[in-house]
């Protein structure tokens, strides 16, 4: 998970001849580093930017990148969807609709798995283009338990397997963790190392009255969490008060991926094995980039 | 899972000796009791029993012999009276002389019968709840007071069911989270079975909940229970867990929350110690589950991956509808750099089949609610008529 060496392949150089949507091809025996990454200008993406003007440091290093349009590239997105108790009721109505939307919005390539997770974690359908199977599959989700958020998320990004999509896991929840094996830290861990794009979508209900309030447990998202898990990996989180804006944020998830671009560089044999942090920046303009924090080189790579 | 409501698995007994038990209170001059009064002419006769109290005591013995649902139905939808009149005769009782043996029997029968309404009889209300539990407890310290002169088995009789009460209320409150009374419960066990093994496995257990880490996400902490660091309640857990072992050797759950307990302060080898033992000894499945996961932890905290990951596959072996082992296991393998078992371990996470088996680390902040419904049915069997 921690990096992507593609085996028997290598982004195809020519890919920028090629047509829209066409999926790449990966032909060599090069192992690359995939970065999935995200240019914005004032919280807008930035459009038609070539690899002048990026400048990526391995460890410091200075890496030469190739670049292609993220959305020439199908996506394997993981929905990653809470159903504990909590959601019952509209929250959960409104969360299937999000979801479909979603699925109904990819495009032919794309492949899509659906999780879901309470106290229990289930991957409902695993990764497909067949839309009517997660149609049919999110209609079914039924809410009830308690909370497994850390390893809903950990399982996820664990049990895929490295292929050519760009992975993106879409994370919703409304609540706290109460039932994991993990701790936070193990999972930023594996996040970080992963290449997978976390993008979280959180919703906390209004407060109610000040006068009204009952003592209660600490109800709502961990923000915190949930934002040091998508930062740590290039996402980011999205939050609603409404569960009627749940359709848009996911929807503003699909968008944003394809605004995105892929950097790679193929890792030199004489690479360090171990933590490699990244730092990507842009050189031409003014902007922020958003992108994994490093990758893990086992012994023996590049 | 809901915790609101305790699961009854009290199995309707056979309707033996009920029609025994009827009579007994039905006909006020009935042998047992009238023996009694007889050897205490101080104490009141039988006949002096009124008709509520009488109407009332049948009740408990009806549910003493079982089955015990329909009477369970039946104080559900009692009027209070009933019940307050009978307490404040027996108070009265208590005054003068004090519950002799047999009556202090039906007392400890109508105390169960008020517990198990307000736990399994679904109340309509949390009001009707706490009310059922109150008189109980009236019920359960007015069959503590013995009268002047008793055989010792009596008077121990009457202490043990005082103690297995306590011990019953605190594993509800346990169960449900509800820290503000279990810390009552707590505080009321250790103030009258201060030595108790048993008591001091609940005092630790409490401790240990109260330093979860994810206590605040389940349950409301009081602010009176927020005034002690985590590691401070580790603390007293290590220490009543200590206590509760050198009390009771044998007492295998206790030793396991050590383990645990010590691998939560950072002291990884004297956790596997701990939990090494529990191993050797234990004939729990639950509690050998339990053991070689919290081992397999402490083991990754010392960087034996290896030995972490035999522990995860043996707890996954014991328990093959349980997550925690193969998520535990594919983060473990993960760390120690095997991609192949990481990813093979969290794919069987993916494709396990749905299952409505109740993975023991869930409840493990629960104390020993899991047992209730077992010491309830053993309280109610030893008052059986």
């Amino acid at each position: 998970m921690s990096r992507h060496v593609v085996v028997a392949a290598a982004l195809l150089l020519a890919l920028a001849g090629a047509g829209p949507r066409q999926q790449p091809v990966f032909r060599t025996h090069v192992d690359v580093v995939r970065l999935d990454v995200l240019a914005t200008d004032r919280g807008r993406p930035i459009r038609g930017l070539t690899a002048a003007d990026f400048e990526v440091l391995d460890n410091g290093t200075p890496r030469r990148v190739e670049v292609v349009s993220a959305d020439r590239v199908p996506l394997d997105v993981a929905l990653v969807l809470d159903v504990s108790q909590s959601v019952r009721g509209d929250v959960l109505a409104h969360l299937k609709r999000a979801a479909l939307a979603l699925n109904d919005a990819l495009d032919a390539k794309d492949r899509v798995a659906l999780w879901t997770f309470s106290h229990r974690v289930s991957r409902l359908v695993a990764p497909t283009g067949d839309r009517e199977r997660v149609r049919g599959a999110i209609d079914a989700m039924a809410p009830g338990g308690a909370t497994a958020l850390l390893d809903a998320i950990y399982t996820a990004l664990a049990s895929r397997a490295p292929g050519p999509n760009r992975p993106v896991a879409l994370v919703f929840s409304d609540g706290r963790d109460n039932r994991s094996w993990l701790a936070e830290s193990d999972v930023i861990d594996a996040a970080r190392a992963s290449e997978t794009v976390i993008y979280a979508v959180t919703f906390t209900p209004k407060p109610a009255p000040a006068s009204l309030a009952a003592p209660t447990v600490d109800v709502g998202p961990d923000e915190v969490l949930l934002a040091a898990l998508a930062d740590g990996c290039g996402g980011r989180l999205l939050r609603t008060a409404s569960e009627r804006e749940l359709g848009l944020r996911f929807l503003e998830v699909l968008d944003e991926t394809r605004t995105r671009y892929v950097l790679t560089y193929a890792v030199g044999a004489n690479s360090a094995p171990g933590w490699h942090t990244l730092t990507v920046r842009l050189t031409r303009r003014t902007g922020q980039v958003k992108a994994r924090a490093g990758y893990q080189l086992a012994p023996g790579g590049g | 899972m809901s915790r609101s409501r305790l699961q009854s698995s009290v199995r309707p007994r056979a309707l033996v000796g009920a029609a025994a038990a009827i009579l007994l209170v039905a006909l006020p001059a009935s042998q047992t009791a009238g023996r009694a009064a007889a050897r205490r002419p101080q104490a009141p006769a039988v006949s002096a029993v009124p008709a509520p109290v009488a109407r009332y005591f049948e009740m408990a013995d009806r549910f003493a012999s079982g089955p015990v649902e329909p009477v369970v139905r039946e104080m559900a939808s009692l009027d209070h009276t009933l019940a307050d009149t009978t307490v404040r005769w027996l108070a009265g009782i208590v005054a003068r002389d004090g519950v002799d043996p047999r009556l202090a029997t039906r007392v400890r029968a109508a105390a169960l019968l008020h517990t198990h309404t307000a736990l399994a009889g679904a109340p309509a209300t949390r009001f009707e709840q706490e009310w059922h539990l109150a008189i109980a407890r009236r019920l359960v310290d007015l069959q503590a007071r013995p009268p002047a002169r008793e055989p010792a088995d009596a008077t121990a009789r009457r202490r043990s069911f005082e103690r297995r009460w306590w011990l019953a209320m605190a594993w509800y409150r346990h169960g449900a989270l509800d820290l503000q009374a279990l810390a009552a419960a707590v505080r009321t066990l250790t103030e009258k079975f201060r030595d108790d093994p048993e008591v001091l496995l609940q005092s630790g257990s409490f401790a240990e909940t109260l330093a979860w880490s994810r206590l605040s996400a389940t349950a409301i902490v009081p602010a009176s229970l927020k005034t002690k660091s985590r590691e401070a309640w580790l603390a007293d857990a290590q220490s009543a867990y200590e206590r509760a072992l050198a009390a009771d050797p044998d007492l295998d759950e206790a030793r396991l929350r050590l383990g645990q307990v010590l691998s939560e302060r950072g002291r990884h080898a004297a956790a596997l110690a701990a939990l090494s033992s529990v191993l050797q000894r234990a004939t729990s499945q639950r509690l050998v589950y339990l053991a070689r996961l919290f081992s397999g932890r402490a083991c990754e905290h010392l960087g034996r991956f290896a030995d972490a990951v035999a522990h995860y596959r043996a707890a996954a072996a014991s328990c093959p509808a349980c997550q925690a082992p193969l998520v535990a296991l594919s983060h473990a393998a993960m760390k120690s750099g095997d991609a192949v078992e990481a990813g093979a371990s969290a794919s069987a996470v993916a494709t396990m089949p749905s299952s409505d088996v109740i993975d023991p680390l869930w409840e493990y902040y629960s104390g020993q609610f899991r047992n209730l419904p077992a010491l309830l049915e053993r309280m109610r069997r030893e008052v059986a008529p």
